[in-house]
C-alpha cells in the first residue's frame, strides 16, 4: 500500500511546529543555564569561596580567593562570622583583604564604609581553621544590609594564601565552611548555616604543574 | 515767556521741603562704611550760592526704593522743616530768607541781577534773591531733569533732557540756585546752563564725601576733638573745592572712622581669681565624701582635688585612712582579677585613676599591698582594650611621677595610638567622626608631656583649634549634645597642662565669656557644688571634676606644676619602678578520689608574655608527690613555636618539662591578649593514694630562655613560682569543692543579689545531673565541659543567691544526683545552638544595649565570658577574641585556677 503523500499545507504546519518546539526548548535551556545558581540554591543567600581552576605548584606568590555573598534578606546584619577549614600543611593562610561589600556608616546611613574583620592567621595556620568575625558594637549602625550590595560580584572579603613548598601537582586543597552566619538582632532573621538560611559553596584549589 | 519757561523748569526740578531723617539704630555689630552704604543713602539741603553752605548738614536716609520727593519729605519732617510745593516740585523750604547774601566769586559778574534779600516770608523759595532763584536737586553727578516724584535713587531712568539712560546714585543734594537755571551749581550734566552760556564753574563730585559726613552725623558720631568733621564739612560746603581737597577729606574721615570704631584695641582680659569658689568647693567635698573609697565617684577624684588643691597635707588622716582602705581593696581586687596587678581585666583606667590619686598623696604605687599597679601597663593590648581612653589615661598615670615600665616602648605606643586616632577635625572621640570636647581635652592632657615631638605639637595645634571651634557663645561646651560642666573642666585642665590660660586666651573666650566663666556658671553658690547640666541640681561627679579643674587653674595662676605633674610631690625614698618578673600560677582540683587509674589535670599559667622578645625555650620542674604518675604534658592552645618534652624522675618525683623548637629554634609565642594565659596541662594518674592523704604539688622552678649562652645574664628570665603551689585532698566517694566566679553589681544586667558559683565534684561520672537544695533555695547546676576538661574534675556552674554561704556548696547534704545527664552550659553560646559565632557576640552587644529582654540566669552565665560583674561590650569583644584566636574565655581560666575551697 502506497503512502499517501502529505498535504503541502500540513507539511508546512508540521515544520513550523517542530521549529517552534526546538526554539522553545532552547529558550528553556538558556533560562535554566542563566539562572542555575538561583535554582540550585533555591534563592537562599549563598556564601561562596571563589576558587580558580588551577594554581601552579611553582606559584610562590600570595594569591587571594574572593568570598562572595549572593544576596541578603530584608534584615540588617550587625555581625558576621565564618569558620573555614583548610589544610595548613599545603596552604599557608596569610590574612584577609577588604572586599567590596560595605556596611552602613557611623550614623547608620548610606553612604557607607568597609567593615573591619578580625582574624588570627597564626592561630589559623596552627589549627587549620580560619575563624573570621565582624562585630558592630553599636548594635546596628555599622551593619550589613541588602541596600549595600552591588549588582555584580559582592565580595565580602578576600582570603590571602600561599602554597606551601610541600605541595605536589595534583594535590587538592579544600576550603570548607564549618560555620557561617550573618547575624541579625532577631535571630529568626539571621542568615546562618545552622538553620540553612545561608547556603555555602566550599572552595577547592587544584595544584597544577 | 522767559518767566514761564523758568517756572516749568523749576516745576520739574524744585522742591521746598525738609524732612527729618528717620533715626536709625543698629543693635548689631557696627557696620563698615561700605556695609552702611548698602543700606543707606545721604541727603543735603545747600545754599552755598548765597554763602550759607549746608542749611541742613548731610544726613542718612533708608534705601527703601522711595522716590526722591518722598525721601525729601521724610527728611524734612524728621528735621521739623516745612516746605512749599509738592513731592514733584518743591518751591520753597522753611529757612530765613532775609539773610544777607555772601555771593561766591563766580557770581560776582552777575551781582547786578541779584538781590540782597528774599521776600521775607520765612521760606527760602523761588524768586528769593533773584528772578532765577529756586531749588534744584542732583543725585550724585546727575543733574535732575525729572520731577522729584519721578526719580528713585539707585534705579535706572531716562534723562528728560538727553534721552539717555542713567543709573542713579544715592546722594541727593538740594541746591539753591540764584542764576542761570543752575549754572551757578557747576554741574556738567546740567544742559540747561547752556542757555546762559554754560556753567559758571565746575563743581567736583562730592557724593562720597557727603555720604561719609552723613554717616558720621547719623551713625558713627563725631567723637573727634581736632575738628576733622568740621574741616571736611567746610570742604564739602565749598562749591569750588578741588578734587584733591575732597579726596583728602574723604581719606581723613575714613581713617577717623576705621581707627575710632573698628581698630579698637581691646582691653586685655584680666584672669580671674577662683580661689574663693575653689576653697568652698574643697571644703564641701571633704565634708560630703567623708570616707573616700576606690571608685569613679567619691574616691580618687576627690583625693586628687584635695591633695593637689593642698586642702590637706599628705599625712592627714583623711588621706592615710583612704590609703588603708585602698590597700585592702587592691589586695582583694587584684587577686580576684589575677592579671598581674590589674584592678580590672579590661579597664586599665581603674589602675590609671588610682595611680594618679595615690601619686598625689605621695604613695608608692609599685607596692600597694601585695601588688604593683604599674606592672600591667607592660601590656599594651590590655591598655587599649578600652579604646582611646586606655592609652590616654595610661600616659597621664605613667607620667604623673615618671613611672618606669620594663617595656620602654609602652609610652610611645600610647602616643602613636592616640595620634592615629585623631579625627579630621583635629579632635578625638570615643566613636564617630566629630571631635568630642571631653575626649579631645583628655587626649591633650595626655600628650602634654610629649610636646617636644613634632607630630604631637602639630596634632595639639589642630586639637586646640578644634576645641576653640566647639566652644559655645557662652564659653561652654556640649558633649553628646548636652551642654555640661564636665566638658569645661576637661578643657581647663588641658589648657593649663599646655601652659594656656583658659580664662584669657582668645581661643577660649567667646563674647567675653571664657571657659572658666562657663564652668562657674554651673556653680551653685549656696551648696558650694556644681551641677552637671544647668538647672538640674548638684552632682557629685560634676563637682569633683569642676573642683580639680579649678585646682588646675589655680595652680597655673600660681606658677605651680600642672594638675597631673606630681614632680612637686614628696614620695620619700621611692625607688625606680621596674615591672616585675612574670609570675606562674598552678591550677589544681581541690580533691580527688583514691580510685586507682583515675586521672586529673593541673594547669600552669603565666601572667604576662612578650611576643617581641624572641623567647626560645620554656622549662620548668614540678614536684610530684608519691602515688601519682604523669600520663601527659600538653601545651596550651595559645602557646606556639615549640613542642613539649618531659620526663618524670620516679626516684625524686621531679617532673621536668621543656618546650622549644629543636629544629628551627623558632620564637615561642602566646596568642591572644588576655592574661593569665595557660601554658601547659599536666595530666596525672592516681596510682596509690589513700583517703585523707594531702598531695602537695608545686613548681620548683621555671625559666624562659632567649639563647643558650649561660654566661649572658640577660639570656634567661626566671619566672616567679612562689604561688605556683597547691595541695589536693584525697577523698573516698563523692566530694565537693566550690569557688565564686563573680558577683553582680547591678550596673550592667547582673543583679547584685546573684553570684556565679562553680562546683567541682570528685567521684562521679561526668555530666550527671546535679541539683542543689538547702531547704530554702534550689538550683539545677549546669555541667561545664570546658572547665571539667581543664581540671579533669566534673565541674558545674549556677547563678545563685548571693547570701548563700560558699560552705553550703561543699556540703554533700545539699546535693542530689539524677540518673539523666545534666544540662550543659557552654560559655559564649548564648543561643545554645552548639556553635559560637557572630550571633553570640551580637547577643552580648544587644543585651548590653537593652535591645533584648533582661537575660535569664543561664544567659548571664553564658554571656559574662570575662567573669566580671557585668555583661557589656567587653564580653562581646571577649567572644570575638576567643573565636578568632581559638582561645578559652577568661572565666574558664579563672575557674580552673581558683581551686581552693571558699
Amino acid at each position: 500500500m502506497s503512502k499517501r503523500p502529505m498535504n503541502p499545507k500540513t507539511k508546512k504546519k508540521l515544520f513550523i511546529g517542530i521549529g517552534a518546539g526546538v526554539l522553545l526548548l532552547l529558550l528553556i535551556l538558556f533560562l535554566l543555564f542563566m539562572n542555575w545558581d538561583k535554582i540550585a540554591t533555591g534563592g537562599t543567600p549563598t556564601l561562596t569561596i571563589e576558587t580558580p581552576q588551577k594554581i601552579s605548584k611553582s606559584e610562590t606568590e600570595e594569591f587571594t580567593l574572593d568570598v562572595t555573598i549572593s544576596s541578603f534578606g530584608d534584615a540588617i546584619y550587625p555581625a558576621a562570622s565564618m569558620s573555614i577549614a583548610f589544610d595548613p600543611s599545603r596552604l599557608e593562610f596569610i590574612g584577609i583583604e577588604e572586599g567590596n561589600v560595605f556596611i552602613r556608616n557611623d550614623e547608620g546611613e548610606i553612604p557607607q564604609k568597609l567593615p573591619e574583620w578580625s582574624c588570627n592567621p597564626e592561630q589559623s595556620n596552627k589549627s587549620g581553621k580560619i575563624n573570621i568575625m565582624y562585630l558592630d558594637t553599636t548594635g546596628g549602625k555599622n551593619a550589613f544590609s541588602k541596600e549595600l550590595l552591588g549588582t555584580d560580584d559582592n565580595v565580602v572579603l578576600r582570603l590571602k594564601f600561599r602554597l606551601r613548598g610541600s605541595v605536589r601537582s595534583g594535590d587538592i586543597c579544600d576550603l570548607i565552611f564549618d560555620d557561617a552566619v550573618f547575624a541579625a538582632s532577631d535571630e529568626t532573621e539571621s542568615l546562618a548555616m545552622t538553620t540553612e538560611t545561608l547556603k555555602v559553596r566550599n572552595g577547592k584549589i587544584v595544584v597544577g604543574e | 515767556m522767559n518767566k514761564k519757561f523758568l517756572s516749568i523748569l523749576l516745576a520739574v526740578v524744585m522742591v521746598f521741603t525738609m524732612i527729618p531723617l528717620t533715626a536709625f539704630a543698629n543693635g548689631n555689630a557696627l557696620l563698615t562704611l561700605d556695609e552702611l552704604r548698602e543700606e543707606k543713602g545721604a541727603i543735603t539741603v545747600e545754599a552755598y550760592n548765597i554763602g550759607y553752605g549746608f542749611l541742613v548738614e548731610p544726613s542718612l536716609y533708608d534705601k527703601e526704593g522711595k522716590a526722591t520727593g518722598d525721601i525729601t519729605v521724610d527728611f524734612l519732617t524728621s528735621k521739623g522743616i516745612n516746605y512749599q510745593g509738592s513731592t514733584s516740585y518743591f518751591s520753597g523750604f522753611e529757612f530765613d530768607d532775609t539773610l544777607t547774601p555772601d555771593y561766591p566769586s563766580y557770581l560776582e559778574p552777575y551781582l547786578g541781577e541779584l538781590d540782597s534779600t528774599g521776600d521775607g516770608n520765612g521760606y527760602l523759595a523761588e524768586f528769593d534773591y533773584s528772578m532765577y532763584a529756586g531749588w534744584c536737586y542732583t543725585i550724585n553727578d546727575w543733574w535732575a531733569s525729572l520731577g522729584a516724584d519721578s526719580s528713585v535713587p539707585g534705579q535706572e531712568i531716562t534723562d528728560y533732557n538727553t534721552g539717555e539712560s542713567v543709573v542713579l546714585g544715592d546722594v541727593i543734594r538740594w541746591h539753591f540756585t540764584v542764576y542761570g537755571y543752575g549754572a551757578d551749581c557747576g554741574y556738567p550734566s546740567n544742559v540747561m546752563a547752556e542757555y546762559v552760556g554754560g556753567n559758571l564753574f565746575t563743581q567736583e563730585d562730592k557724593s562720597d564725601l557727603i555720604f561719609i559726613l552723613a554717616a558720621i552725623n547719623d551713625y558713627y558720631g563725631n567723637l573727634t576733638t581736632d575738628n576733622v568733621y568740621e574741616t571736611a564739612l567746610a570742604v564739602a560746603a565749598d562749591p569750588i573745592a578741588t578734587a584733591d581737597d575732597i579726596a583728602e577729606q574723604e581719606t581723613t574721615l575714613t581713617t577717623y572712622i576705621e581707627e575710632t570704631f573698628f581698630n579698637v584695641e581691646e582691653t586685655p582680659r584680666e584672669a580671674q581669681d577662683v580661689s574663693a569658689v575653689l576653697n568652698a568647693t574643697m571644703a564641701q567635698l571633704a565634708a560630703t565624701v567623708s570616707e573616700p573609697i576606690f571608685g569613679s565617684t567619691g574616691g580618687e577624684w576627690t583625693i586628687l582635688s584635695l591633695a593637689r588643691g593642698e586642702y590637706y597635707t599628705k599625712d592627714n588622716a583623711y588621706f592615710t585612712d583612704y590609703y588603708s582602705r585602698i590597700v585592702e581593696t587592691v589586695n582583694t581586687t587584684a587577686a580576684s582579677v589575677n592579671l598581674n596587678g590589674a584592678l580590672h581585666s579590661t579597664k586599665s583606667t581603674d589602675n590609671s585613676r588610682l595611680i594618679v590619686a595615690l601619686s598625689s598623696i605621695g604613695k608608692d604605687v609599685t607596692a600597694i599591698g601585695d601588688w604593683n599597679l604599674i606592672t600591667p601597663f607592660n601590656d599594651f593590648t590590655w591598655i587599649k582594650k578600652q579604646g582611646i581612653n586606655g592609652p590616654i589615661w595610661a600616659l597621664i598615670a605613667l607620667d604623673s611621677a615618671d613611672y618606669v615600665t620594663s617595656d620602654t616602648t609602652i609610652r610611645q605606643q600610647c602616643v602613636d595610638y592616640i595620634l592615629e586616632k585623631q579625627l579630621d577635625d583635629g579632635g578625638w572621640a570615643l566613636s564617630g567622626t566629630t571631635g568630642d570636647p571631653d575626649m579631645t581635652a583628655m587626649a591633650l592632657q595626655a600628650l602634654s608631656a610629649y610636646k617636644d615631638q613634632t607630630a604631637v605639637s602639630a596634632a595639639a595645634e589642630e586639637a586646640f583649634a578644634c576645641l576653640s571651634s566647639l566652644q559655645n557663645d557662652n564659653g561652654g561646651y556640649a558633649s553628646w549634645g548636652t551642654v555640661n560642666s564636665e566638658s569645661c573642666a576637661q578643657v581647663i585642665v588641658a589648657c593649663t597642662a599646655w601652659g594656656i590660660n583658659p580664662d584669657t586666651d582668645s581661643r577660649f573666650v567667646k563674647n567675653d565669656n571664657s571657659v572658666v566663666d562657663a564652668l562657674l556658671d554651673h556653680y551653685l553658690e549656696n551648696e558650694a557644688k556644681f551641677e552637671h547640666v544647668a538647672n538640674t541640681g548638684s552632682d557629685l561627679m560634676a563637682t569633683e571634676q569642676a573642683c580639680y579643674a579649678l585646682v588646675a587653674y589655680n595652680r597655673f595662676m600660681n606658677n605651680k606644676t600642672a594638675l597631673y605633674d606630681m614632680s612637686d610631690v614628696d614620695f620619700g625614698s621611692k625607688d625606680e619602678v621596674v615591672i616585675g618578673e612574670p609570675k606562674a600560677t598552678l591550677g589544681l582540683p581541690a580533691e580527688i578520689t583514691d580510685d586507682f587509674g583515675k586521672t586529673f589535670n593541673a594547669t600552669i599559667s603565666i601572667d604576662q608574655w612578650d611576643n617581641t622578645a624572641g623567647y626560645k625555650l620554656i622549662d620548668f620542674v614540678m614536684n610530684v608527690p608519691e602515688g601519682l604518675s604523669v600520663t601527659a604534658v600538653t601545651a596550651g592552645n595559645r602557646l606556639a613555636g615549640g613542642t613539649v618534652n618531659y620526663n618524670l624522675e620516679s626516684d625524686t618525683g621531679k617532673l621536668r618539662v621543656v618546650y622549644f623548637d629543636a629544629n628551627n629554634h623558632s620564637d615561642i609565642t602566646v596568642s591572644g591578649n588576655a592574661f593569665p594565659a595557660q601554658l601547659f596541662t599536666v595530666t596525672f594518674r592516681v596510682d596509690s593514694v589513700n583517703k585523707g592523704d594531702k598531695l602537695d604539688i608545686n613548681i620548683g622552678g621555671m625559666s624562659i630562655k632567649l639563647n643558650s649562652d649561660s654566661t649572658d645574664k640577660n639570656a634567661m628570665i626566671v619566672v616567679d613560682t612562689a604561688t605556683a603551689t597547691g595541695n589536693i585532698n584525697v577523698v573516698k566517694g563523692i566530694s565537693y569543692s566550690a569557688v565564686c566566679l563573680y558577683t553582680g553589681d547591678d550596673i550592667d544586667l547582673i543583679p547584685s543579689t546573684k553570684k556565679a558559683v562553680a562546683v567541682s565534684v570528685v567521684g562521679i561520672e561526668n555530666a550527671t545531673k546535679l541539683t542543689y537544695s538547702d531547704g530554702t533555695n534550689e538550683y539545677e547546676f549546669k555541667y561545664s565541659a570546658e572547665i571539667s576538661e581543664k581540671t579533669g574534675v566534673a565541674t558545674y556552674v549556677a547563678l545563685v543567691d548571693v547570701t548563700i554561704e560558699m560552705t553550703q556548696f561543699v556540703n554533700k547534704a545539699n546535693f542530689t544526683f539524677a540518673e539523666e545527664n545534666a544540662s550543659e552550659l557552654t560559655f559564649g553560646d548564648s543561643n545554645g545552638d552548639g556553635v559560637i559565632n557572630a550571633q553570640d557576640a551580637l547577643a552580648a552587644v544587644d543585651t548590653w544595649l537593652r535591645k533584648t529582654d533582661a537575660p535569664t540566669d543561664d544567659e548571664i552565665l553564658e554571656l559574662n565570658v570575662n567573669s566580671d560583674s557585668r555583661i557589656n561590650t567587653f564580653d562581646a569583644l571577649g567572644i570575638v577574641e576567643a573565636f578568632v584566636n581559638d582561645s578559652e574565655y577568661l572565666i574558664v581560666t579563672k575557674a580552673a585556677s581558683l581551686s581552693t575551697n571558699n
